[in-house]
């Protein structure tokens, strides 16, 4: 079996088996759902039958013991409990350690394997259920079709032409329903083309088979399981009456419909799997493609050649087409990375004795696979914390007249070209003077600072603080909140927390939609060229001299009988350069509302290959990257956002005395350029 | 390897070891593309195989087919393991495995 094949079952089992967590913590909820019950027994199934094929026996027959009982669960012959959960979910950890053995990364701990068998035998009371696709009694619910008496049932089955390529093996399905009964088959072998025309790897073959089995429809369909998206598939009762049979069975009408009517399309799979690094490989040849066109662009619009002009627009046209095609690959829902935060709030509650539900809101918020990859052991951290010391433990809730049961909020959203990560739950809060005291207990501020309670809060990310009295193995350690600044400063993020005393706290990350290429808008102060995110821009105003004194020197513009205040770039990048006639004010949309930069010109816009800066500006937070212009100069991709926030509080520090410890250990981030002279007079603009 | 060729002066022979699957599909048709051109008589030998697959039987199919209709000789050797897994199939009207033609037996 080639490493290709083996490769693409470690990933679909992977994907198996946060299905299965996933369906088990639903079913924790919902403990008879029969949908629920059947996603995790599909689950089951596939991972057997997909192990079996590729040779790991091993996580074959652990999966097949554990789909037996699920068998009976969804025949409604055991009930689901949540020791049943739990041993469930402990055996799912159980088969990841098995597929990180087979691919060398440890080795499994037969006892636990055993151990984790034996408990779910004691559940159940069965060591040897028979196998999931053979019914051991009649099912007590009308299960669909299942009766004692063996009945006739068409087969038709097409596999799609890529099958065999994927790895599937026919035969070990044609095998697998002659386990089911007698089996006769009819080979279909008239697509065969003449050997001259054939692609050797293809599948031609279709078979009709006539199986006379005791197991119902359900049963039959299960074996295709794992197939079922990539072949044609009919399975019909040999009967009328057996036809009326099935479809007087309650359990059995919803199955039936899938099955009869369901042929499945021979069309080609609608997905196929690349490697991340291929899509890498892409995005970077993409980004070197669209800086090699502003070369050309450039070129073109310096000769007076219409041909070479147009085709240079046209190029400019297909790039950006193929820029946003690329990008668009790479760009990923954050729901399957919520999901599995449900697995760690499960356990935790366990570990820790509280009651907590996870509420997940967003999740179809795509984002871009580098920054999600990114983005676990932050959002893991932040749980944690809020986990351990955010949520009471339910006797505390409730003496404070709030539900036993805590809930922690995930929720996700777009703003402009960044996305929105909230983490927020119901619990005791942060105290403001508790972290002002711990602070300065640890040294991190001096007793004469005034910071506001934003300020006091963004504390809780510094190394080495925690409030929390006691370490525990979940968090306390003082390195958690740490880890999570750095992970988002890392993706050129930002992090923000509010809360209320007894009501909760929320953090929200605020994070870049991609690292790779965004659309721009080109603007020009001096000799100096800078990119502002166009989606974050809104319009352009101009503004001329005699505006300026009209306002008194006041950094304020009126837009349509708005006053929107505004930052000249020269001044807070403290630029020497003579005072143009005329500017214009880019208005950018920001979380504080709407600002202008003013600049000396908007060239337009720019397919922007963002380029990072190096760990020299990696403390300039109101530059997100560079990119190369296509004169090969280096113009900044400012960040909006941070520029009017670092404005904001510098305004806001004015006056105040901040601690000089706070200063030198991390505040920094909040500090201006260093040179800039954005004082006395931008602070004006706060106080509009 | 799985897959070998003997070209003698009348007849060749292609044998057939071990696993004969999709891996070497590809060899597999450019062995018999290049026998059905030689026109010349063709011992199969899988008496070794022990494993094959469908894509195997396909081609085998396929070859055979050609080489009755530019009456081209075949004669087969079958292991227990490959009669098995053609059988399970529903490929009976191999070369070798029934009085059928792979003509008559579609």
């Amino acid at each position: 079996m080639s490493d290709q094949f083996k490769q693409g079952f470690h990933e679909e089992a992977r994907e198996l088996i946060s299905e299965l967590e996933s369906a088990l913590l639903e079913l924790d909820e919902k403990r008879d759902d029969p949908d629920i019950l059947a996603r995790a027994f599909r689950a089951l199934h596939t991972i057997k039958g997909s192990g079996a094929m590729f040779g790991f026996d091993d996580i074959a027959g652990f999966a097949h013991k554990l789909e037996s009982v699920f068998d009976r669960l969804r025949k409604g012959q055991l009930t689901a409990t949540a020791e049943l959960i739990n041993l469930t979910l402990g055996a799912s950890d159980q088969i990841k350690a098995m597929l990180d053995a087979a691919a060398g990364r440890g080795v499994v701990d037969e006892d636990r394997s055993k151990s984790l068998l034996d408990d779910l035998f004691r559940l159940t009371g069965s060591p040897e259920s028979p196998p999931a696709t053979v019914p051991s009694q009649p099912a007590p619910h009308g299960y669909a079709g299942e009766s004692s008496a063996a009945v006739e049932w068409l087969i038709h089955f097409r596999p799609g032409p890529g099958l065999l390529l994927n790895g599937t093996n026919p035969l070990l399905l044609l095998r697998e329903l002659r386990e089911l009964g007698e089996l006769e088959i009819r080979l279909d072998a008239t697509a065969i083309p003449p050997l001259g025309e054939m692609d050797a790897e293809r599948c031609y073959v279709a078979w009709d088979m006539v199986l006379r089995t005791a197991a119902g429809r359900e049963a039959i369909g299960d074996v295709f399981i794992f197939v079922e998206d990539d072949c044609e598939l009919r399975v019909e009762p040999a009967s009328a009456e057996i036809a009326g049979v099935t479809a007087s069975s309650t359990a059995g009408r919803k199955r039936a419909a899938g099955a009869i009517a369901g042929v499945r399309g021979s069309a080609p799979p609608s997905n196929i799997r690349v490697s991340a690094e291929k899509l890498d490989q892409l995005v970077n040849l993409v980004g070197e493609l669209v800086t090699v066109q502003a070369r050309l662009s450039e070129l073109s619009a310096r000769r007076d050649d219409a041909d070479i002009l147009s085709v240079s627009e046209e190029i400019d046209r297909l790039t950006s087409e193929l820029r946003e095609t690329s990008m668009s690959i790479r760009m990923l829902p954050l729901r399957n990375t919520f999901d599995r935060f449900r697995r760690l709030v499960h356990d935790l509650s366990i570990e820790l004795h509280k009651q907590c539900d996870l509420v997940v809101e967003g999740g179809d918020t795509e984002l871009d696979k580098t920054v999600i990859d990114q983005l676990n052991d932050p959002l893991v951290h932040l749980i944690r914390n809020s986990m351990d010391h955010g949520i009471e433990t339910p006797e505390a809730r409730q003496a404070a007249g709030k539900k036993a049961a805590a809930t922690i909020r995930l929720s996700a959203l777009h703003s402009g070209a960044q996305v929105l990560i909230q983490v927020s739950d119901d619990g005791r809060g942060l105290d403001a003077q508790a972290v002002r005291a711990r602070a300065l207990a640890q040294g991190m501020i001096d007793a004469p600072a005034e910071l506001s309670e934003s300020e006091l809060f963004s504390l809780i990310l510094m190394p080495g603080f925690s409030t929390a009295r006691e370490v525990t193995d979940v968090s306390g350690r003082g390195v958690g909140m740490d880890i999570v600044r750095r992970s988002v400063d890392a993706l050129r993020g930002s992090i923000e927390i509010a809360s209320k005393p007894g009501a909760g706290m929320t953090v929200t990350l605020r994070l870049p939609l991609t690292l790779a290429i965004i659309d721009g808008l080109l603007v020009r102060v001096g000799h100096t060229h800078f990119i502002l995110p166009l989606a974050n821009s809104l319009e352009c105003v101009e503004l001329t001299r005699q505006d300026v004194e009209q306002a008194s020197g006041n950094h304020l513009a009126s837009v349509r009988g708005e006053t929107i205040p505004y930052i000249r770039l020269s001044e807070f990048f403290a630029m020497k350069r003579p005072q143009p006639e005329r500017e214009q004010i880019m208005i950018v949309e920001t979380e504080d509302g709407h600002y202008g930069l003013a600049v000396d010109e908007v060239l337009g816009n720019h397919q922007t290959v963002i380029k990072n800066l190096g760990r020299l500006y990696r403390d300039v937070p109101t530059v997100s990257g560079a990119t190369i212009l296509g004169n090969g100069t280096v113009a900044l991709i400012l960040d909006p956002h941070r520029l009017v926030q670092n404005a904001v509080q510098a305004g806001s520090r004015e006056g105040r005395s901040h601690g000089r410890r706070a200063r030198e250990r991390g505040l920094r981030n909040q500090e201006p350029l260093p040179g800039n002279t954005f004082t006395r007079k931008e602070t004006r603009i706060h106080a509009t | 390897m799985p897959i070998s060729i003997q070209r003698e002066e009348t007849r060749w022979q292609i044998r057939l070891e071990a696993q004969v699957t999709i891996a070497s599909a590809t060899e597999l048709k450019a062995f018999l593309m290049e026998w059905l051109a030689s026109g010349k008589d063709l011992d199969l030998d899988l008496a070794a195989a022990e494993e094959i697959d469908i894509t195997t039987m396909q081609l085998l199919w396929a070859a055979a087919r050609d080489a009755e209709r530019k009456s081209a000789g075949v004669a087969c050797q079958w292991s227990d393991a490959a009669i098995d897994a053609v059988r399970s199939a529903g490929f009976d009207g191999m070369p070798g495995l029934a009085n059928t033609s792979v003509l008559t037996g579609l």
